[in-house]
């Protein structure tokens, strides 16, 4: 990714608020200790402090369900986003779930070569990237960035998936409480998704309590399965729930192979069309039933 | 001597699956007696969730009726529903339950022989799989202990 | 605090010859939350219900868990009982412990088990129910029918006649449909305009109807009991409040287009009657065929008008009517047979469809009732007639069968042979389908007074040589090729829906299969009802049929208006959905899934941010509470009465844990 490409985000931002085309911009800023952070622009002038670089994991498309961009859309102003193409898909996801309307945002689409190794927090280069379609974001207002001049990371995105399809129900059941029983329930996988933006959770639900609140392995299991079902089919991949996760489980594995599921059943891809239905609202009359008895 | 059996929970449809069961009844079709059938209007009420729960108190498989396809009573639930379950059933497949713990069936209200015949064959599934051992090690204080009944007149 | 009476019932010997009855009963008085648990050999009966009314009474009973039969069965019976005994009917719940357990369980010990288990899981159940009313919708005591043939009209005349006020909607100029357009109809070879007209002016002049010609069905809002539904009149540019029908207009019109009702054989004008005995009997103007509107001159009508009626600055006009119930009855359109290739492509003058030889037949018709060749004029002596084009062909055609064609191919021959004495009818078909009453007669009377010739095969192809038809077919019974040469090929083409009824079904919510016909609620259950509550169905709008059966299912629409209309109020369950609007997030995934329309937007003030914020609600009077709702809603906003999430939840709840069995 050029530098120029960061310096043509500032001038478009820096021009946007000036003209008043928009009252907000999500973009990235430079974080203290190294890596990047949100920040929010409103003047002219806090353009200069946008970044752009192959560190730029987080998905800003969460803050559009929060404050201060609820409020502003409400009141008929927009919100500019600085996007990568996974983040688009998550803008995608809001717009056909009603929770944003898509005159209300603006687009900056970064034409984008994937997340640096060592980039999210993690060690190596984010799954997401090695599987990434979206080198160019769609629906972008504002497309910055050579398309041209795209290099994707290599590598199997699909490794995880495939270690674990490879294991026996046993194995997989121990894999899968291994792992859970780290959960301490801190829910920031659920806080960070742009997708989970329901007030009040399922599981924050007592009566009844479908899922257990504790964290003990009973608990984790229940929030992750359900947030599996909750998430199956949505997904969009972004990878910032396990970014968040503070304890170092790959929370996203459940969701995005189910996602991976409803694709081939069903044709139907996450973040693809914001005219599309979710497919969970829909039935056709051919869908897969060889499981039926 | 105690005896342990499997446990097997139905979500069943009111308009097609129960009355199904009904008509098993009513024809007096002798089946297993491990099902336990807890009545929804429509198998598009049945919520993963409650798959879930079932396993986790107890079930050794759970099994959900609905109408054939086209006959719903209310249009098209048993539609969605189907949607809904594949999902879940990739899920339990990838979290290492066998698949075959979650069985869902077509059956209408004139399939009583179809019915008695799914709760013997999912019965059978269920010893063959062998108890949800997983679950129950991590129920943890949910389990109730075994209790014995007496039977009046013994 | 609850206090649950569980009352288990022998059903003589059907439950206790196999469930120890008394052992349930004992494990039941143990259950947290009961306070009374017995057993009884007749639940149902009437001692056997004055001892749950008692108990009721005498222990102050929050709930009742009747352990018998089916809740399918007796469900009904117990939640009565409650409502009379002061409890209300929700906090009734039965254990299926007959038709699920003694009747197909032979070991003891295992039936008792499932039998206790199944009343532990009840009881948990009504200890979670809440106080449920029966849910009262307004009902608007009037009525819509849309579709002025022989369905609609009579549907309208029976809810008329009933003292129902109804309001007909047809889009045609004239109320009457295809039953104007015939000549005799079978078996009695009645005059079809002679016993039609009757009806058509009844209707006019009930002081209960109210008849739009010429209008259409625009727009339909609302619910069952309270339907919104907006009309476009459309501008007919004549005033029919000064119009006097003296037919000037029509007479100095210059322009002229293909009749409608006369299938194309003859001509109209853009200002027209469509038949004389239209109902009204006043003309309207065909914009797209007028000169002034086409082309920007002549106006000769309103010159002429002695009336001064004609107002070329009439515009369409919306009306809105709010009405309880709505009967369909839209009738049907014959496909094009210019779709067989092998008949000529419908470029074969001398080849018509059906409802053309009735045109031609009808003596206020295009040839005053004279039979001719369209190409010379001539008499035809030689005529044929095809059963099943494009009927049970499942290569290209349609795989249903039509019902009507061998009914009318046989009047067709036979009112041929009454005109043409010394003519020759061929019939070729597949089955001959002649099974109402006096229909078999109707058929035999062709052949054996008419000699009307059947020859049993499918026609392989048609084309024109020397001015005639040569009709190259199969007569299977005696295994020879046939060949014909025909003055008149007469097609009985197939009935497919109405054209433009997809986008009326999409209006009000109703199904429709894939040859335009619209879904009964129940093939052979409810075959006038839709799965949309208020609209009903009449006609051949819901499946090809003929004028007999259209007159009694009219009459069962109207049945089932006049029962939905007939109290100022719709009591509906109250086994409805409802939303936590705190909770609800918006997202309307509740509104794609239910199939009813039931879910409505309503506006809410978050708490939090103060933002007016759209949320789901559920009209319970659409809703008709069948849950597909409610796992689509992700923080579980949205539950069910009835079967509500803390209800299902505690059945699953108290199934876990065992109770082994000795033995």
């Amino acid at each position: 990714m050029a530098s120029d490409a960061e310096a043509q985000l500032r001038e478009k931002v820096k021009d946007l608020l000036a003209r008043g085309k928009v009252k907000l911009v999500l973009g990235y800023g430079k974080r203290s200790g190294g890596g990047v952070r949100p920040l929010f622009t409103k003047l002219p002038d806090d353009a200069e402090r946008l970044v752009w670089n192959d560190q730029c994991a987080p998905n800003l498309a969460g803050y559009l369900t929060r404050e201060p961009c609820l409020g502003i859309m409400h009141g008929g102003g927009r919100v500019g986003i600085v996007a990568k193409g996974c983040d688009v898909r998550a803008i995608v996801g809001l717009v056909q779930e009603k929770q944003v309307k898509r005159e209300a945002v603006h687009v900056i689409g970064l034409v984008c070569d994937g997340i640096a190794a060592g980039g999210s927090g993690a060690a190596g280069v984010p799954s997401k990237c090695l599987e990434c379609e979206w080198h160019t974001p769609p629906m972008a207002d504002d497309l910055i960035g050579d398309k041209a001049a795209v290099a994707p990371r290599a590598g199997d995105a699909l490794a995880d998936d495939k270690r674990i399809e490879g294991m026996t129900d046993e194995e997989r059941w121990q894999f899968w409480t291994a792992l859970f029983s780290r959960c301490i329930k801190c829910y920031a996988c659920r806080q960070a998704c742009p997708l989970c933006y329901c007030k009040e959770c399922i599981t924050e639900k007592s009566r009844p309590q479908w899922i257990a609140k504790s964290s003990t392995i009973r608990g984790n299991l229940a929030y992750h399965f359900i947030r599996a079902m909750h998430l199956a089919g949505r997904c969009i991949g972004c990878e910032e729930c396990r970014r968040a996760c503070p304890v170092g489980i790959p929370v996203d594995l459940l969701s995005r192979f189910l996602t991976r599921r409803v694709e081939e059943a069903f044709g139907y891809k996450p973040g693809r069309d914001p005219a599309e239905e979710p497919f969970f609202v829909t039935s056709k009359e051919n869908d897969p039933d060889d499981f039926i008895r | 001597m105690a005896v342990t059996r499997p446990r097997i929970v139905a979500f069943l449809c009111n308009w097609c699956s129960y009355a199904g069961a009904d008509l098993a009844g009513t024809t007096r079709i002798k089946y297993r007696a491990d099902v336990r059938v807890i009545r929804v209007p429509c198998s598009g009420r049945v919520d993963p969730a409650f798959i879930l729960k079932a396993f986790e108190t107890g079930a050794d498989a759970v099994l959900v009726g609905g109408c054939h396809p086209g006959d719903c009573h209310y249009v098209r639930g048993n539609l969605n529903a189907r949607r809904r379950f594949l999902v879940l059933r990739h899920l339990l497949r990838y979290m290492g339950i066998e698949e075959e713990r979650f069985q869902v069936a077509w059956c209408s209200a004139a399939e009583g022989a179809k019915w008695a015949r799914l709760v013997n064959e999912v019965c059978e599934i269920a010893e063959k799989l062998g108890p949800l051992k997983g679950f129950k090690s991590i129920a943890g204080e949910l389990a109730t202990p075994e209790k014995e009944i007496t039977l009046s007149g013994e | 605090m609850a206090r649950i009476g569980v009352f288990v019932c022998w059903c003589g010997s059907n439950i206790a010859s196999t469930v120890d009855v008394k052992a349930v009963a004992d494990a039941a008085a143990k259950f947290p939350g009961v306070a009374h648990a017995v057993e009884y050999k007749y639940m149902c009966s009437d001692p056997g219900q004055a001892m749950i009314r008692q108990a009721i009474a005498d222990k102050r009973l929050t709930g009742v868990v009747v352990a018998a039969c089916s809740p399918r069965m007796h469900e009904p019976t117990f939640r009565r009982l409650a409502l009379s005994a002061g409890l209300n009917p929700y906090f009734v719940e039965m254990a299926n412990i007959r038709e699920h357990c003694s009747w197909v369980h032979d070991d003891r010990p295992l039936a008792t088990t499932k039998a206790i288990e199944t009343v532990k899981m009840l009881v948990e159940k009504v200890r979670r129910a809440s106080p449920l009313e029966p849910i009262r919708v307004p009902v608007t005591r009037k009525a819509m029918v849309v579709g002025g043939g022989i369905a609609g009209i009579q549907a309208a005349l029976d809810i008329a006649n009933a003292g129902v006020d109804v309001i007909l909607v047809e889009r045609s100029p004239s109320i009457g449909g295809h039953m104007a357009q015939l000549d005799e109809t079978f078996p009695t070879l009645d005059c079809s305009q002679c016993i039609l007209t009757p009806k058509m002016v009844d209707l006019a002049q009930h002081p209960r109807a109210r008849i739009y010609t010429y209008a259409e069905v625009e727009e339909v809002k609302g619910f069952v009991g309270n339907f919104r539904v907006t009309v476009r009149q459309k501008a007919k540019t004549i005033d029919h409040a000064k119009c006097t029908a003296c037919g000037v207009c029509i007479e100095k019109c210059p322009a002229s287009v293909p009749s409608e009702f006369d299938c194309g054989l003859a001509t109209r004008k853009a200002v027209y009657v469509p038949f004389p005995q239209a109902v009204p009997a006043k003309p309207v103007i065909d914009r797209g065929a007028c000169l002034w509107f086409t082309k920007g001159r002549c106006k000769v009508c309103e010159k002429f008008c002695p009336a001064g009626a004609v107002s070329f600055a009439d515009k369409d006009s919306l009306v809105e009517e709010t009405v309880g119930a709505i009967v369909v009855a839209t009738g049907f359109d014959l496909i094009d047979r210019g779709l067989y290739g092998e008949y000529g492509y419908g470029k074969l003058a001398d080849c018509i469809d059906g409802l053309q030889f009735e045109r031609m037949l009808s003596a206020s018709g295009p040839t005053g009732g004279k039979l001719v060749k369209p190409t010379s004029g001539e008499t035809p002596k030689t005529v044929v007639f095809v059963q099943c084009v494009g009927s049970r062909d499942d290569s290209k055609g349609l795989p249903y069968c039509s019902r009507v064609c061998c009914m009318y191919a046989a009047k067709h021959a036979m009112l041929f042979k009454h005109k043409v004495k010394d003519g020759r009818a061929y019939i070729f078909y597949i089955d001959i389908r002649a099974a109402g009453k006096g229909y078999e007669e109707f058929v035999k009377r062709a052949v054996d007074e008419d000699r009307v010739v059947y020859l049993r095969g499918r026609v392989s192809r048609m084309f024109e040589k020397d001015g005639c038809v040569i009709v190259k077919g199969a007569d299977t019974l005696s295994g020879q090729q046939v060949e014909i040469k025909a003055d008149l090929v007469v097609l009985a083409t197939a009935i497919t829906g109405s054209e433009g009824v997809r986008d009326l079904a999409g209006k009000l919510r109703i199904g429709f299969d894939q040859y335009g016909f619209l879904s009964e609620a129940h093939p052979k259950l409810r075959p006038v009802e839709t799965n949309t509550p208020g609209v009903f169905l009449a006609g051949a709008c819901q499946a090809p049929k003929d004028i007999p059966d259209t007159v009694s299912q009219a009459g069962a629409a109207a049945s089932k208006v006049l029962g939905l209309l007939s109290s100022p109020e719709l009591v509906r369950e109250p086994l409805v959905a409802s939303v936590d609007e705190a909770i609800c997030i918006g997202c309307f995934a509740c509104e794609n899934t239910c199939p009813y329309g039931a879910v409505e937007h309503g506006l809410r003030k978050d708490a939090e941010t103060g933002l007016e914020v759209e949320v789901a609600k559920v009209n319970p009077g659409i809703c008709e509470g069948c849950g597909a709702c409610v796992p689509v809603c992700r923080p579980k906003a949205m539950d069910l009465k009835g079967y509500s999430e803390e209800q299902i939840y505690s059945e699953i709840n108290a199934l876990s844990g065992r109770l082994n069995v000795k033995g």
